[in-house]
């Protein structure tokens, strides 16, 4: 080893825990020899100064500080408890009825919509079974999108979803009057 | 493995007593911080003594006896007495300065700050790394004696005083 031993090394073989080839540098090297001498010294200044000088005197007098402060917590903790009583007996879980199933349809119908436009006009997919016989056709062939205007085509949605009808400025904009006007 | 020794061949408590009471109240006093405390676990180890010796149960080896039960009465001070403990750390603390002709005058040579800065870092040492450093500094223990006394193998004896020494050096450092 030719480099000098670090503090921690240095620390381990005051521990005894050092490695062979660190004892051995130790011998041969003068500086860490030194460090290791210095590092000694300073833990017996530390056991002389703990074990042979008098501690100083200690008058204890009556504190308030940490009395305050586990009152504190403890104030914290009640009122904790107390307003989770109160507001947890004010909030009440809505009946059952209001989640209906048509609700949750619309719901579902105006989110597959949004998701399903096709050149910015919103398209759901049950707007396509209203599609005319034209439409028809397309459920034959072998576009990839076509196929999803096609009543359980590739989005696997069957009928009764109910169809989507927008109205912009008093005119209906059904996607599916939208695309026949178009055609 | 304990061995006891002849009932006619032990000491008597008094000599017991002043042999190693002073030893006793400076270990305890160091790792309970607290010299009221440490009076008390010293009380209750010449207690355990005495009935040791009546009861021919006395060891061969006194000194690491006494050593052993004083540092296991600390122990559980520190597990039971929670609640003392609050009590008194509660207690402001008004450090008394000792009188001039208190010091040697190789106490002299280290500051006040000096010796401030060293209670500091060892009161901010972990307990088992307080403990080995006690028994392997200042009681001057081997660390096979001191992993006996502390029932820990020797390798770990040496790990924590590695790490008291290395935290001893890093806080007195930052504080200097």
């Amino acid at each position: 080893m030719k480099r000098c031993l670090t503090d921690r090394a240095l620390s381990r073989l005051l521990a005894e825990l050092g490695k062979p080839e660190e004892r051995a540098h130790l011998a041969v090297c003068a500086p860490c020899t030194t460090r290791y001498r210095r590092l000694e010294s300073e833990m017996a200044e530390v056991a002389y100064v703990l074990a042979a000088t008098p501690w100083p005197r200690v008058r204890r007098m009556p504190g308030t500080g940490r009395w305050i402060a586990a009152a504190a917590a403890l104030a914290a903790v009640v009122a904790g408890i107390w307003l989770s009583t109160e507001t947890g007996s004010r909030i009440q879980v809505a009946p059952s009825s209001h989640r209906d199933p048509q609700r949750v349809a619309a719901a579902m119908a105006d989110i597959n919509s949004a998701l399903f436009s096709v050149d910015g006009e919103p398209r759901g997919p049950a707007a396509a079974l209203e599609l005319d016989a034209t439409h028809e056709a397309d459920c034959e062939t072998t576009t990839p999108l076509a196929g999803i205007y096609c009543a359980g085509g590739a989005l696997g949605l069957g009928e009764g979803t109910g169809a989507l009808d927008l109205e912009v400025n008093g005119q209906s904009t059904s996607p599916a009057e939208g695309r026949d006007e178009g055609a | 493995m304990r061995t006891t020794r002849p009932v006619d061949d032990q000491p008597g408590h008094e000599a017991l007593v002043d042999a190693h009471r002073g030893r006793l109240l400076r270990l305890c006093r160091l790792l309970l911080r607290d010299p009221e405390e440490a009076k008390d676990v010293v009380q209750e180890v010449f207690m355990q003594a005495y009935k040791a010796q009546t009861q021919s149960r006395a060891p061969s080896d006194w000194a690491a006896w006494l050593t052993r039960v004083a540092i296991n009465a600390c122990h559980d001070r520190h597990r039971a007495g929670w609640w003392t403990r609050f009590r008194r750390s509660s207690a402001r603390i008004e450090e008394i300065p000792l009188a001039a002709g208190d010091s040697s005058p190789a106490d002299r040579v280290l500051s006040e700050e000096t010796r401030g800065r060293i209670r500091l870092a060892f009161r901010k040492l972990p307990d088992r790394q307080r403990e080995v450093f006690v028994l392997r500094y200042i009681e001057d223990l081997s660390t096979a004696e001191v992993a006996a006394a502390l029932a820990l193998s020797p390798g770990s004896v040496k790990r924590h005083l590695f790490r008291a020494i290395r935290r001893l050096r890093e806080t007195l450092r930052g504080a200097s």
